[in-house]
């Protein structure tokens, strides 16, 4: 009786140590479609203004890497997924913009801008269920005699420890040339030079 | 014999159970200077101040950390502890909002003879230490190599020579405003390694905090009060 008490109880608990190994799962690579929402190619460079005046030259890194889901125990499946990364690297000492591109389900994807201590989150597409709360989409955005079509303005997120720390709040972007515009919350500037 | 193996046995258990209320431990507590505490910047715990670059870029300093400790040593003999030394200590840590690479730590521990309190200035490639009472830098840990002096019971050993140093100025006109009571580190080791980006000089203000981040490029960040300038 006493075996039979022991068996019921520890059997679920041994059961559990033992799992399957999960499937593997294969997602297709990002489609073209999706890679030129970022449109800036490896070797490439752009400049933008400060609105002290100064130019900063960012150099362009771009690369893919196939990265895999988080299985913290006893998972069904591993998803293999690609991540798409551009880097864009200044000449001058601040940091490193840093987009990220990848999808978990290949139906819907992420496109992510970071820098320093802020981020960026950028729709996928123009389809309004794409379009989250902190993005707005602007017909045209007009900077200085330049005007952009199709310009998302784009309300960052930082991780910061009070309201009076410096960091980049506003994003305008479009797929046809990146980053037009960013804006800290003391409102310095750093524009697309044409 | 028995009873003297016995007593003997007796006492060292007594003793070694003590552990640090060991009743033969010579107790001390070395305190810092009170002339150095305006080292340890007043500025409060998660709030920021500004600094602008010469090229009108607006950086912000966070003050993360904050402590104030005495950190506790031990010296024994054949597992009795024979002296317990306190020492007072001050930590500071600023996070500047964009470049982690000048993130500041400091820290001020009070000296033990013959050696007087010790500042430790943190930032970028640099950790540099220095001694109030013998007024020069005796270790220096950076990116390209280390620097030190030996510790003697007579003082500092000297095998070999650490360039960089820190001086005190009376004034210093920093963006409109004149400080006083000036602690100017400066970056001189390992100059020939040094990429455009790295510090060469730090000012502080007593009692104030960072004033001015000097790059090897000429560059400069100044210490604001107003951001939207």
């Amino acid at each position: 009786m006493k075996r039979l008490i022991y068996l019921v109880v520890f059997f679920p608990l041994l059961s559990s140590c033992f799992c399957d190994d999960p499937q593997d799962v294969y997602l297709p690579p990002i489609p073209d479609s999706i890679l030129n929402l970022i449109p800036y190619a490896k070797n490439q460079s752009i400049t933008l203004v400060h609105s002290g005046g100064l130019e900063i030259q960012y150099q362009i890194n771009r690369f893919t890497e196939v990265q895999e889901s988080w299985c913290e125990f006893c998972c069904d499946y591993v998803y293999h997924y690609e991540v798409n990364t551009t880097q864009l690297v200044p000449d001058y000492n601040l940091p490193m913009l840093s987009f990220q591109l990848y999808s978990p389900d290949s139906v819907f994807f992420l496109l992510s801008l970071n820098t320093g201590n802020s981020s960026f989150e950028i729709p996928f597409s123009y389809l309004p269920e794409n379009i989250n709360y902190q993005a707005t989409l602007l017909d045209t955005f007009r900077l200085d005699s330049i005007s952009y079509f199709n310009v998302f303005a784009i309300k960052g997120v930082s991780y910061q420890f009070n309201n009076d720390q410096i960091f980049f709040d506003s994003l305008y972007y479009n797929y046809s040339h990146g980053i037009i515009k960013l804006l800290t919350n003391y409102e310095e500037s750093y524009i697309l030079k044409p | 014999m028995k009873n003297l193996i016995f007593l003997s046995l007796s006492l060292l258990m007594l003793f070694s159970s003590c552990g640090d209320n060991s009743p033969l431990a010579k107790e001390e507590t070395y305190y810092i200077v009170e002339d150095h505490l305006k080292w340890v910047f007043p500025d409060v715990l998660n709030e920021s101040f500004f600094m602008r670059d010469s090229n009108g870029i607006t950086y912000s300093y966070t003050k993360v950390i904050h402590n104030h400790d005495f950190t506790d040593s031990w010296s024994s003999f054949f597992g009795f502890t024979t002296s317990i030394t306190h020492t007072e200590s001050y930590s500071l840590e600023y996070r500047n909002n964009a470049l982690y690479d000048l993130n500041l730590t400091l820290l001020l521990t009070a000296g033990f003879p013959p050696f007087g309190d010790y500042y430790s200035v943190n930032i970028g490639s640099f950790n540099l230490m220095y001694d109030f009472k013998y007024n020069q830098v005796f270790n220096l840990y950076c990116d390209w190599g280390d620097k030190s002096y030996n510790l003697t019971d007579d003082g500092f050993e000297y095998q070999q020579t650490i360039l960089s140093n820190v001086t005190f100025i009376d004034e210093l006109q920093v963006y409109h405003t004149l400080y006083s009571d000036i602690m100017h580190v400066e970056f001189l080791d390992f100059k020939e390694s040094y990429d455009n980006n790295t510090v060469t000089d730090l000012y502080f203000a007593a009692d104030i905090g960072l004033l001015k981040i000097v790059f090897k490029n000429g560059v400069y960040l100044e210490r604001i009060y107003d951001p939207s300038e």
